[in-house]
């Protein structure tokens, strides 16, 4: 987002990477990954300058004790610049897509987007959406009658059909997973995406596709027709097809006294 | 000599003329924190006095030169701080009479639409403050 390379060196090991969840309101949470957290302080938040408001990222500034300035991220201006509008008003989701007489109970947030190789746009459930990331071309191979990219020392399935990853030097894809078998072993999937398109509030409550399968139906967002995909069904099929390396998995032993292991 | 005071800075090789009565201040460059994403006429933030400036650099907003800046002259518009860096300072000078500039200015500093004065036989350019970075809150705006 920043355009700035990963710090290395001492205090900047790849152990000091963390997530930073950042709730925004209306449910919704968005998350920063940074390379390293150092410490959390009490600031006077001073505005920004009008000449780097419309940078979209930041927030404002502060002058921390150090006396080194420092600049306040804005995460929903991050948010928007890098995925989309993101939608945090309250109330009225009419034109969100969803059908008369909808519960806004039963609306989720959804990220739309439009598939490689054209078609209809699509849509999957935000719960189901772990990250979006930018693949290496060669990490991405035909193998096992199918297509896998090597991501974080696993192999995981593109869910594409006749999927090219074409020339460039990366391949944007959707990690999807359904938590299933623990944070560290999730089944999961790569969704291949020519556009990421904005987060949208979609009821489930609608008109069913006809097919089986990993679709849960279409809907509408705005003017666009939407394909909502069915994720846990889609990683049933994967799971069959898997080619994920064994991973070792780190039980914690347990003493019981008088009872051994 | 009568006429309104304006200090007199060097940016890259162009003498430039400032309102004195816009300027607070000028010091020492002190470390500059850069701020990503942001274009190379806005090339960080500075702390003077525990006042957080936005340091604009007039020399990368007109294309002039990337000669490093020493010298940053403190001035505020609407309670926000800027440090504009220059490379030199030289003098307070009252200038009665401006002119325009006989010829064609290089785009960037045409952009400033400034005008001109001669000062002891030097082609001095009278830069308006609120136009300069103005200019440079531009070059944010395509750099977003």
């Amino acid at each position: 987002v920043l355009g700035m390379e990963m710090p290395t060196g001492q205090g900047s090991s790849g152990d000091d990477r963390a997530l930073i969840l950042c709730h925004v309101g209306r449910g919704r949470t968005l998350v920063l990954d940074v390379p390293e957290v150092r410490d959390h302080d009490e600031l006077v938040i001073k505005p920004l300058p009008p000449t780097l408001a419309s940078l979209g990222i930041y927030g404002g500034v502060t002058l921390p004790d150090n006396g080194r300035p420092m600049l306040v991220l804005d995460v929903i201006g991050i948010a928007e610049k890098m995925i989309g509008n993101i939608d945090l008003g309250d109330g009225d989701l009419s034109d969100t897509g969803q059908h008369g007489g909808d519960d806004a109970d039963t609306a989720s947030d959804w990220l739309h987007f439009s598939p490689t190789g054209g078609g209809v746009e699509m849509a999957v459930e935000m719960r189901f959406v772990r990250r979006i990331c930018d693949v290496p071309r060669d990490m991405i191979h035909f193998a096992g009658g199918q297509m896998v990219a090597q991501f974080d020392d696993r192999l995981i399935v593109i869910d594409a059909v006749n999927y090219d990853p074409g020339d460039g030097p990366f391949a944007r894809m959707i990690l999807v997973g359904d938590g299933i078998g623990g944070a560290s072993d999730q089944r999961t999937a790569m969704l291949p995406v020519a556009a990421i398109g904005s987060l949208i509030r979609l009821n489930k409550a609608m008109v069913p596709s006809q097919s089986k399968g990993r679709l849960i139906g279409v809907t509408q967002h705005g003017r666009r027709v939407i394909e909502m995909i069915d994720v846990p069904t889609l990683l049933d099929e994967v799971a069959a097809l898997s080619l994920e390396k064994p991973r070792a998995v780190t039980v914690p032993r347990w003493v019981v006294p008088g009872a051994g292991e | 000599m009568s006429g309104e005071l304006h200090l007199i800075a060097r940016v890259g090789q162009t003498w430039i003329a400032l309102p004195a009565e816009r300027v607070e201040a000028v010091v020492r460059m002190p470390e500059v924190v850069p701020i990503p994403t942001a274009p190379a006429a806005i090339p960080g933030l500075v702390a003077i006095r525990s006042r957080l400036l936005t340091l604009v650099d007039p020399a990368a907003t007109v294309y002039e030169s990337d000669e490093p800046a020493p010298l940053a002259i403190i001035t505020s518009i609407d309670g926000h701080g800027y440090a504009i860096a220059v490379q030199a300072v030289d003098d307070v000078t009252a200038i009665s009479t401006p002119g325009t500039y006989p010829g064609d200015l290089a785009e960037g500093w045409a952009a400033l639409d400034p005008a001109m004065a001669n000062v002891d036989g030097r082609i001095i350019l009278m830069i308006d403050l609120d136009r300069l970075i103005g200019l440079a809150g531009d070059q944010c705006r395509l750099a977003a």
